[in-house]
């Protein structure tokens, strides 16, 4: 769930850039050949580093995924 | 400069796009962060990272069981007997049977090199921390560590979202 909206932040970013790039270089459509998805384990590890302790209440965590899009320009014949 | 400009007002002129259709031109401004356009591929690739902060709501515990022996064989069976035991003793904590799992495993020479070395993690995964008192957890968490420690292991404690 908390993947999801995490994915779907990063899908969005990424919408608005191609659409920024599309504009910019005049590009009328892309095809998406490829996705790369990463994501890191949400968690804070309290006792990793015993000079900087952390509370073992932390208020939030952060999710966070890496998209990676490959589009292929469509050229119009 | 001037020859360009020349060219442009002649292509202009005789009504003719300066940039054949198919061939892009990266010099119309910067790409945003993380975008970059080939022209040789005429790909567009793009790297985004997404993120979101969410309250925490699980516990993870990770314990590093290690024994030395003079063989491998040896050491395996220590390690089962310390692993088991150490298992055993968890249900005195309530910690339900599901919530332990045993991951991964190390064989290494020992320091001097004169014997093998054999480490498995326990890893308790304990849920839904978010509804229960913080005193709760945090007896938790000491009453695994010190149970831990009797069995000579580590702990590595982590709290995050499942």
């Amino acid at each position: 769930m908390h993947y999801e909206r995490a994915t779907e932040a990063a899908w969005e970013a990424i919408r608005e850039k191609l659409e920024l790039i599309r504009r910019r270089l005049g590009i009328e459509s892309v095809e998406l050949v490829g996705v790369r998805y990463d994501r890191d384990s949400a968690v804070s590890i309290i006792d990793e580093l015993p000079d900087e302790p952390k509370s073992p209440h932390p208020e939030h965590v952060e999710i966070r995924v890496v998209l990676e899009v490959n589009y292929r320009i469509v050229r119009q014949p | 400069m001037q020859l360009a400009r020349m060219f442009l007002a002649s292509v202009f002129l005789a009504g003719v796009s300066p940039l054949p259709a198919q061939v892009l031109t990266l010099d119309s401004g910067p790409n945003p962060p993380g975008a970059s356009v080939s022209d040789a591929d005429q790909t567009v690739r793009i790297r985004q990272e997404g993120s979101v902060k969410v309250r925490p709501d699980t516990l993870y515990m990770l314990m590093k069981v290690e024994n030395e022996a003079a063989r491998l064989d040896q050491a395996l069976d220590q390690n089962k007997k310390a692993v088991d035991g150490f298992i055993a003793a968890l249900a005195g904590l309530k910690i339900d049977h599901s919530a332990i799992r045993v991951a991964s495993f190390i064989v290494s020479p020992t320091m001097l090199r004169s014997g093998v070395s054999f480490a498995r993690n326990v890893i308790i995964t304990v849920p839904n921390i978010d509804q229960k008192p913080a005193t709760e957890i945090d007896r938790l968490m000491a009453g695994v560590q010190d149970l831990g420690a009797r069995f000579g292991s580590q702990c590595v404690t982590c709290i995050g979202s499942g």
